[in-house]
């Protein structure tokens, strides 16, 4: 735009020579040209003779005593000769100029400065190229902002199966579903060389019966540091393997490689939103944790070991092992409905609100005991209802 | 941006740090300040201090007692005492911008053409001192050709002659460039000298540079008048055989003869300057002829003169005192666009 303006400019600049105009000629007679001319003439000078003299070429003065000021090269060449003119004819040159410069006035007297700048390389403007970036940016935003909230509204519902997790659903398919069905099943998945399975050591709680698999307890010897899921306990392949080892605590040794696989993907690889049921094996249990809404809760024993621990989603339930000496610390004390042998026990706190070492105890529970006094306290004194 | 803002803010200015006159010309408001180049400096207890500056110091010139003095910080377009100078710049650059403002102007400078890079580095550093937010320097002819008018920026060969008080500049432009400079150390103030140099001899009186001045505006004149002795006037000084005050007649005549030697310096200086002027460009300036600028111009037929040694059409510009400074200021107007022709150490 900047150029086409120049060179609008240059063109306009070199056709006309530009800044002198008559804009009243002087075919009244009373112009500076036709005053000139006729002291000029009452003199009896020639206009030839007057150029030689003034050493301004003929066309100049011509143009002048026409009127022609826009003919001359400029301005103040223009003020130059006339007054020169003047001088040689013996007129008032101050008065001259005056009568002149009204004449002229209107036209500009400034002449247009531009200078002649190289051609630009053939490259956009940077206000274009700022406006389109600009444009580009907003779009991506949206775009982005848009996409994202479609996607939230989608992991609200299921949560994508990551590829590593599904690989190894395909991989291990009888340790991937939770379903403990019977112990073949477990030994089959055991006796498969090619996925280990995730076996505990012996384990440190006393209620835990040993694997029905002993020579595989021995199989993960390689100790790389805990796998990044290894939070999640092995709930999941302990009832897998042992019909009544409800509370397998993680082995003290981190399980392999493999077992990072397989972990995981029990509790994970189902996806949808059904809800699900946790703890089956334990059938004699008469506490039964139920998410009314997404709430994180861990089950400790008394010796500070955990037996389990994940977040459940609205409708899972956790059968509790029966076992004394449980203790329930969750995130979200109002998102979990407690059953006791089928009926409601009072709730243990308002949405939102964590509780730590609910006793998992039934009598403690219906009777709306379980939450030790300190951590209600503390958490606002609410807990019954 | 943040240049452009800061340039909203302060007055940037243009300066015409000449040898005799400064002026001043601050964006959007035109010429605010003419003063003489002159400063007066009072000696208090051993420490320098700025008694006056301008008009008021150049009342002092030449009638100070010991302890005070009037400094012209230039002489020949140049500085020569950078701290009086300096004091001058922040002087004038304090008078005349707003003080509210926050942020330091940006200010043009002029240089003469002839002058070295260390004269130009030393009046960038002044201004810089002097409080400039930033400095770029404009060489003289080519200021005082845009503030003519000339059509420097087109492909047509312009010549100018710029007489200031300390230099003469002499210029063929073309194409927004200077094609071929010459900066001869003669101008006003040499005039003066050469007035005083004359009268000295001639008339056995001495006279200060004031008065010699007021001589030279007066009754100085190129060229002889044709017939007689022209105007007359009364000078006064002191005479140098019996060291009393005098007074007496001096014509028109004499102060002609006596300028004879600076005029003839300004006419050889064009004349080399034409003789090195490319064929094409000197077709050019034959056509449209010389357009003298500055306070030199304004000498009695200098024109004359000029026109007759050099067989060319000689224009005296419109208001040849500001034509510099008007140019300078057009530049500061139309950055964008004369950016070319700014010089600058940035």
């Amino acid at each position: 735009m900047v150029q086409r303006k120049r060179k609008r400019l240059l063109i306009v600049g070199g056709e006309t020579e530009p800044p002198v105009e008559s804009p009243r000629g002087n075919d009244d007679g009373s112009g500076v040209g036709s005053l000139l001319r006729a002291e000029r003439l009452r003199s009896r000078f020639e206009l030839r003779d007057v150029a030689k003299a003034l050493r301004i070429r003929l066309p100049y003065l011509e143009a002048i005593e026409e009127g022609r000021f826009n003919e001359l090269p400029g301005a103040v060449y223009a003020v130059g000769f006339i007054r020169a003119y003047a001088r040689y004819l013996g007129l008032d040159q101050a008065d001259i100029l005056r009568r002149f410069k009204e004449e002229a006035a209107g036209a500009n007297q400034g002449t247009e400065l531009i200078f002649p700048a190289p051609l630009p390389e053939g490259r956009l403007p940077s206000g274009a190229i700022l406006l389109v970036s600009l444009i580009v940016a907003v779009a991506a935003y949206g775009g982005w902002f848009y996409l994202s909230s479609l996607e939230e509204a989608a992991t609200t519902r299921a949560p994508a199966v990551p590829v590593r997790l599904s690989a190894a659903v395909k991989d291990a398919p009888a340790v991937t579903t939770i379903l403990p069905e019977t112990t073949s099943n477990a030994a089959t998945t055991a006796a498969r060389p090619s996925p280990p399975v995730p076996v505990e050591l012996p384990p440190p709680a006393p209620s835990a019966i040993a694997s029905p698999i002993p020579p595989q307890a021995t199989l993960p010897p390689a100790p790389p540091p805990p796998p990044r899921l290894a939070p999640v306990p092995a709930p999941a392949p302990a009832p897998a393997l042992t019909l009544a080892a409800p509370s397998a605590p993680p082995p003290p040794a981190a399980p392999s490689f493999a077992d990072s696989n397989a972990i995981p993907a029990a509790p994970e690889s189902v996806g949808g939103n059904t809800p699900r049921l946790y703890g089956e094996v334990n059938i004699d249990s008469r506490v039964l944790i139920r998410a009314t809404a997404e709430s994180w809760i861990q089950v400790n024993d008394a010796g500070g070991t955990i037996v389990f621990m994940r977040t459940m989603k609205q409708g899972d339930s956790y059968m509790v092992p029966p076992r004394p000496g449980l203790f329930l610390y969750t995130g979200n004390a109002g998102g979990l409905d407690i059953l006791v042998d089928g009926r409601q026990a009072p709730a243990i706190g308002r949405p939102g609100f964590v509780r730590r070492d609910v006793a998992l105890d039934p009598y403690r529970l219906l009777s709306g005991t379980a939450v030790p006094e300190a951590n209600r306290a503390k958490a606002g004194g609410d807990s019954g209802r | 941006m943040i240049q452009r803002l800061l340039g909203m803010l302060s007055a940037d200015m243009a300066i015409d740090l000449g040898t005799a006159n400064t002026l001043v010309y601050v964006k959007g408001r035109g010429i605010v300040l003419n003063e003489p180049s002159v400063v007066a400096i009072a000696e208090v207890k051993g420490k320098k201090q700025v008694l006056a500056v301008g008009d008021e110091a150049k009342q002092m010139l030449g009638r100070t007692p010991g302890n005070i003095s009037a400094i012209r910080p230039l002489r020949d377009g140049v500085i020569a005492d950078f701290e009086v100078a300096e004091e001058m710049i922040k002087h004038f650059i304090r008078k005349v911008h707003n003080r509210r403002s926050f942020a330091s102007p940006q200010v043009i400078v002029c240089v003469p053409s002839g002058s070295t890079a260390v004269e130009r580095r030393a009046i960038q550093e002044s201004a810089e001192s002097a409080g400039a937010r930033r400095v770029f320097l404009i060489e003289e002819p080519m200021a005082a050709a845009i503030g003519a008018g000339l059509p420097v920026t087109e492909p047509t060969g312009s010549m100018i002659v710029d007489i200031g008080g300390g230099t003469t500049e002499v210029a063929v432009l073309s194409l927004g460039g200077i094609v071929y400079s010459k900066s001869v150390r003669v101008g006003g103030d040499k005039m003066d000298e050469a007035v005083i140099a004359y009268i000295r001899r001639a008339h056995n009186l001495l006279v200060g540079e004031s008065s010699a001045e007021r001589i030279k505006k007066e009754i100085g004149s190129a060229c002889p008048p044709e017939d007689g002795e022209g105007r007359l006037m009364e000078i006064k000084g002191r005479d140098l055989m019996n060291g009393v005050p005098k007074e007496l007649l001096i014509s028109e005549r004499q102060i002609s003869e006596s300028l004879t030697e600076p005029v003839s310096a300004i006419v050889e200086a064009v004349k080399v300057a034409l003789e090195h002027t490319a064929p094409e460009l000197s077709a050019d300036i034959v056509d449209k002829g010389i357009v003298m600028t500055g306070g030199g111009a304004l000498l009695t037929n200098l024109d004359h003169v000029l026109h007759h040694s050099t067989g060319l059409p000689v224009s005296v510009a419109d208001d040849p005192l500001s034509c510099v400074a008007l140019g300078t200021g057009r530049c500061l107007e139309e950055m964008k666009t004369l950016r070319n022709v700014l010089l600058t150490a940035y």
